[in-house]
């Protein structure tokens, strides 16, 4: 019996689609309970890898599951994720999957919570392992109070880190009801409030295979992956929870700020709200990746290093080799962040804020975006080269309904002016605003 | 290399280091005692040199026992003790006379009153002296009564038993070359003078080139193999057959070497090549008629190459200007990678200086003058990158620039190609005046961006704190600076700084490449014609014979608080004790590594994190350059006294040997894991040959595996007793501070 007619006896629906530029396939199984698998296969390669893709964030504090709204506090994603691989007597979930010589991770962002791992060796064991301990963790109290201390102390690691301090401050300047303003792991007094009832009713809503998608790359053995993953599955089909969020003013709330910090050098952050992304103005699937995707190639001609704004920052001094630049485009928030390592933090936003409108508006150099996407299709083809990678970068594309196999179709079909539509924001100096850690005013302490 | 015979009345008057064995093959076991000797020697103030035989002892001593040939003939032993840090040999005939050498007078008379040896070292098993009699407890005394100090090397074991130069005659005897490889740490081969030989290869449509075994060394099985050629500084894919040609010439009693090179014509007779014995395909065979026997090589040729594709395995194809260019052959990745990689010892501002210089180089050439030209260049080769970074490994800075791409598009393009070209611009063909200087604009820039970077990482408190307990470690050792040199040197740096710096890299640093990904020949060609383009009075030592210097921290254990405004503490703890870097023993120490804090199962993880609550994170870190254990922690300011309490607990549990076994077990499935899954990554795979040859320890991934599975309870045991606390250092928030307190 072929893969697909034992899918198919297992109640799912499979299909396969090749990329053109590398002759790599990709196969898509559905259950009918609503649980998504995508499965890149790499033989040849000695590392498996699988990704758990769950789409609560720490923006999710309000949602409707099954008609009822509930209500967590700041925090709670990271909290579960914390729990789901706390040690017990047995040594969790960590020390299980370490005994088959699997290496795990996991992280929150602001829309998704992702649990991976990856093994040379008992794939399929450690397999089970992980979707048991997500799809059916352990959340009473004694193990919530175990993990709490581990968190706060967790957070104030974070206090102590200029970086994500500005990166903080950028975002409560950019928005004003929204979550995402609001630290992914919370604050130490809302990780107080959090209690098993909190995450019982996250994980009834969100962690359930008509809610999650998995992923695996490597070499694998797609039979033995139906016989560990089956009996999670139930027959029919799932609810999804929905977020509840309320809307968001198109505008900033601070144009900038500044930190003080007992640092050696100072840091800065130019964040650029896009206004047409907000709860009340949400996007989704194909048309959301376009415009990452088309953000991509955008900021690729006009901040990497080979755009003429980068040259002018690097050779007035202004920024280093730490300059960077991030396009957060989300169903219900959009804004783009730019910024690094200066001397000269004010200046370096100023010069930032004179320039990248002005290069907006002068028009995008067509042949250079051409050039932005042949590295871009460049890259598509190196991530595939790498199972751990490429199994994450599906992973992620889950969330909206496409497939990495999409990118070079997007690149190629993207033109400079749709592009340079799509960002027009960037162009309005008022949706900019500046952080900047700078350092401590008084003598530090030696 | 000075060599020394018995014949030699005088010889230096010189205090010396004394490897003491016959090292036929020197073989992983030998290299680990024959570097031993070099570092201690280095460390004592001491010439460090080999007293060997040239006859092996069995050959004489113990005649009527089966003695099948020497690996290696003395000279290519003496080659290989040369590469080793040897500066000298002294080699004497063991005959009748010699053998019946009273041990004590042996010890007299040689080392003591000729070598005047101040350090010997040996193997477990070393024996001398009449019939043996003198073992390592007799020579543990006699040094002791004579002041000399005297270093045992462990053996090195390898799929379960010892590596010995008997077992390797016995392998390779056998035709396992993969095994052989495996104890030698490189692949056994034989050279010799191409004779003419009766030219049916020609006729057959596979010329071949043919010598006999020199006369003493031993005969591998006979058979078909997969090999590589040496023909003068290069080396090529190739093919022998060994044996004594049963279908053609029934009558031939002398066995012979017979290579067909692929990929080259050229004329071989007279000239010395070495073949390379990489794996049997078939033993020999009598065929019924040459048609048959015709038929058959075609096969074996195709299976060979198809064998040589997919090897991934590093070797050296050949050496331009004296940089050896390593190829690592792989079909699987669909780009390439290559790095280009410079060494020398540390020194402040030279660090300062060629730091500078790497990222002055990758920022412009003549052919795109100016960053946003070259970067420009880069994405129109879909993507690809150029790079250089500088690192640390001990005393030695090296210099690394790296270009990565992919191998084809489908444009018919070789974006790789393209990319390793533009490696050689920025480095042969940089932006300089006619006085040798970089554009000042493009110098001013990149001091700014590196000076920032330092100061910006004194601003992550983990990074802060590993500085500084790394200067207090290192104190005045070289080891201590900065891999990009510090900021005042960098503000220091003038032009002349720059240009002097560029020619002493093109001129006379140590360099090597590698090469990996699918490397054919038009891309072996560009990169051997580009080293070409080098200054001809390049005069540069080879690249791995300069070795980074033991470290050897001898001070007493030392407690520093300092004080900063921070909310979380920091807490970093350093260990010596540990192997040194090169010792087949530094796995034993990853694993004590891996037990104690390498990964989430580890000790440290699971006691002081999960079941204490005393840290969100704590880990160890295996410096192995400084054969020192670090733990670095981020603690609760108030709690950081238990903290330390509880790490100095676990590796006192490690010490006392009651851990769980699946602790033991644990970390050795996921250190096996991470070396399998290490050769998923082409870019890891070129770096993990790069410091390979840094490490001088070359080994496969199933070499690796097995050096791990025979990591043993009591080995951890034994390594965590050595482990001596050395800095115990705690960043604090300011507000704890007595003065302040009070």
């Amino acid at each position: 019996m072929s893969i697909i007619d034992q899918a198919a006896k297992n109640g799912f629906h499979v299909q396969e689609v090749r990329d053109h530029l590398t002759g790599q396939t990709l196969r898509t199984w559905r259950h009918k309970s609503g649980m998504l698998i995508k499965i890149l296969p790499r033989p040849g390669f000695s590392k498996r890898f699988a990704a758990m893709t769950i789409p609560y964030g720490s923006v999710h504090q309000s949602y409707i599951y099954q008609g009822t709204r509930y209500e967590v506090p700041a925090g709670t994603a990271h909290f579960l994720e914390h729990c789901i691989f706390s040690r017990d007597d047995d040594g969790g979930l960590l020390g299980k999957l370490s005994a088959l010589g699997a290496s795990a991770n996991a992280y929150t962002s602001h829309t998704h919570t992702m649990y991976y791992f990856s093994a040379v060796n008992n794939f399929e064991e450690a397999l089970n392992l992980y979707m048991s301990a997500v799809l059916r963790p352990y959340l009473e109290i004694d193990r919530v109070e175990a993990e709490r201390p581990v968190i706060i102390a967790e957070l104030s690691q974070y206090l102590d880190d200029p970086d994500n301090r500005c990166y903080m401050q950028l975002l409560e300047n950019l928005y004003s009801k929204h979550t995402v303003r609001q630290d992914i792991g919370g604050t130490i007094d809302s990780v107080k409030a959090i209690m098993p009832e909190h995450l019982k009713s996250v994980h009834e809503a969100y962690y359930h295979p008509g809610s999650l998608s998995l992923t695996i790359s490597g070499d694998i053995n797609e039979e033995k992956i139906i016989a560990e993953i089956i009996d999670f599955l139930p027959d029919k089909l799932t609810d999804s929870a929905k977020l509840s969020i309320d809307d968001e003013p198109e505008e900033i709330i601070a144009a900038n700020s500044v930190l003080h910090m007992d640092i050696a050098s100072p840091s800065f952050l130019i964040g650029i709200k896009n206004p047409g992304i907000l709860p009340q103005k949400q996007i989704s699937g194909l048309e959301l990746v376009n415009r990452q995707r088309a953000a991509r190639l955008m900021l690729d001609t006009l901040l990497s290093t080979s755009s003429e704004l980068y040259e002018s920052l690097y050779s007035e001094g202004l920024i280093n080799e730490s300059f960077g630049y991030h396009y957060a485009c989300e169903n219900s928030f959009a804004f783009l962040v730019l910024g690094g390592e200066s001397p000269e933090p004010e200046q370096a936003c100023a010069r930032i804020a004179e320039l990248l409108p002005a290069a907006l508006v002068k028009g995008v150099d067509s042949e250079m975006f051409e050039i932005q996407k042949r590295a871009a299709a460049g890259d598509f083809v190196r991530s595939l080269d790498a199972v751990e990678h490429s199994g994450l970068v599906q992973a992620q594309c889950n969330l909206h309904s496409v497939d990495l196999f999409d990118y070079p179709m997007l690149y190629d079909k993207m033109d400079s002016a749709t592009a340079s539509e799509m960002l027009q924001y960037i162009s309005d100096i008022n949706n900019y605003s500046f952080s900047i850690v700078r350092e401590a005013k008084e003598e530090p302490v030696s | 290399m000075k060599i020394f015979d018995q014949s030699e009345n005088e010889i230096p008057k010189l205090r010396r280091g004394v490897a003491l064995g016959f090292f036929d093959g020197v073989h992983r076991g030998h290299a680990d005692l024959i570097r031993t000797l070099v570092m201690n020697c280095c460390q004592l103030d001491l010439e460090p040199a080999v007293f060997t035989f040239d006859e092996h002892p069995a050959t004489v001593a113990h005649s009527s026992k089966r003695f099948s040939g020497y690996i290696n003939t003395l000279a290519e032993r003496l080659e290989l003790f040369e590469q080793l840090g040897v500066s000298e040999v002294h080699h004497y005939h063991f005959d009748e006379q010699f053998s019946h050498l009273d041990p004590e007078e042996f010890l007299n008379t040689i080392l003591l009153a000729r070598l005047q040896a101040g350090l010997i070292v040996v193997g477990e098993d070393y024996r001398y002296g009449y019939k043996g009699e003198g073992n390592v407890t007799a020579l543990r005394s006699w040094c002791d009564r004579n002041q000399i100090k005297l270093v045992v090397v462990p053996d090195v074991e390898i799929f379960g038993q010892k590596i010995s130069s008997t077992r390797i005659r016995r392998l390779v005897e056998m035709g396992d070359m993969d095994h052989a490889a495996s104890c030698l740490g490189r692949p056994f081969s034989l050279r010799g003078e191409v004779v003419k030989g009766r030219k049916l290869g020609r006729e057959l449509g596979f010329p071949t080139a043919n010598f006999a075994v020199a006369a003493g060394q031993i005969s591998p099985a006979y058979g078909v193999y997969v090999t590589r050629t040496r023909i003068g500084s290069r080396t090529w894919w190739s093919i022998t057959s060994f044996g004594l040609r049963p279908t053609i010439g029934a009558n031939d009693s002398v066995p012979m070497v017979e290579t067909y090179i692929y990929d080259t014509r050229v004329d071989l007779y007279g000239q010395e090549i070495e073949v390379f014995f990489l794996e049997m395909l078939r033993p020999e065979k009598k065929f019924d008629s040459l048609l048959q026997l015709g038929a058959q090589i075609k096969e074996d040729l195709q299976q060979a190459y198809i064998w040589h594709q997919k090897s991934e395995d590093s070797y050296i194809s050949n050496y331009v200007k004296s940089i050896p260019v390593w190829v690592l052959q792989t079909d699987r990745f669909s780009q390439g990678s290559l790095q280009f990689v410079f060494q020398h010892k540390l020194e402040r501002q030279r660090a300062a200086a060629f730091a500078l210089l790497m990222q002055v180089l990758t920022a412009s050439c003549r052919r795109f003058p100016g960053r946003t030209e070259l970067s420009t260049e880069l994405d129109r080769l879909y993507g690809s990158s150029l790079d250089s970074h500088v690192e640390k490994h001990g005393d030695l800075q090296t210099l690394t620039l790296s270009a990565e791409g992919l191998i084809n598009w489908t444009d018919g393009s070789k974006p790789f190609a393209d990319t390793v070209r533009l490696l050689f611009d920025v480095l042969l063909d940089p932006d300089i005046d006619e006085d040798g200087y970089f554009d000042q604009a493009i110098v001013d820039s990149e001091r700014q961006s590196l000076i920032t970077e330092l100061k910006a990482r004194e601003n992550d408190r983990a990074r802060y704190a590993y500085d500084r307990s790394m200067q207090i470690f290192c104190a005045d050792k070289p080891h201590g600076i900065r891999a990009t040199g510090d900021i005042e040197s960098l503000e220091k740096l003038t032009q002349d700084d720059l240009s002097k710096a560029y020619r002493e890299l093109v001129t006379e640093l140590p360099a090597m490449i590698c090469v990996g990904g699918r490397i054919d020949t038009e891309m072996l060609e560009l990169i051997y014609s580009s080293l070409d383009k080098l200054p001809s009075e390049r005069s540069a030592s080879v690249f791995g014979s300069i070795k980074p210097s033991m470290f050897n921290n001898q001070q007493p254990e030392q407690e520093i608080k300092e004080y900063r405004k921070l909310e979380q503490a920091r807490v970093n703890l350093v260990l010596t004790g540990l192997p040194p870097y090169f010792s087949h023993r530094s796995i034993a120490a990853s694993m004590l590594n891996s037990m104690l804090g390498g990964d989430v199962h580890s000790l440290l993880f699971d006691v002081v994190r999960e079941k204490m609550g005393l840290a969100y994170s704590v880990y160890s870190v295996n410096a192995r350059y400084l054969s020192a254990l670090l733990v670095l922690a981020g603690i609760d300011a108030d709690k950081t006294d238990a903290a330390v309490s509880a790490m100095k607990e676990q590796i006192a549990v490690l010490v006392s040997g009651k851990f769980d076994a699946r602790l033991f077990e644990t970390s050795k499935r996921l250190l096996a894991a991470s070396v399998e899954a290490s050769h998923d990554d082409i870019s890891h795979m070129v770096s993990a040959v790069v410091s390979a040859v840094i490490l001088g320890r070359n080994m496969s991934i199933r070499d690796a595996l097995s050096l791990l599975d025979n990591v043993s309870r009591e080995d951890i045991i034994s390594l965590a007793s050595e482990l001596k606390l050395a800095v115990n250092y705690r960043l604090l928030p300011d507000t704890l501070r007595e003065d302040i307190k009070s």
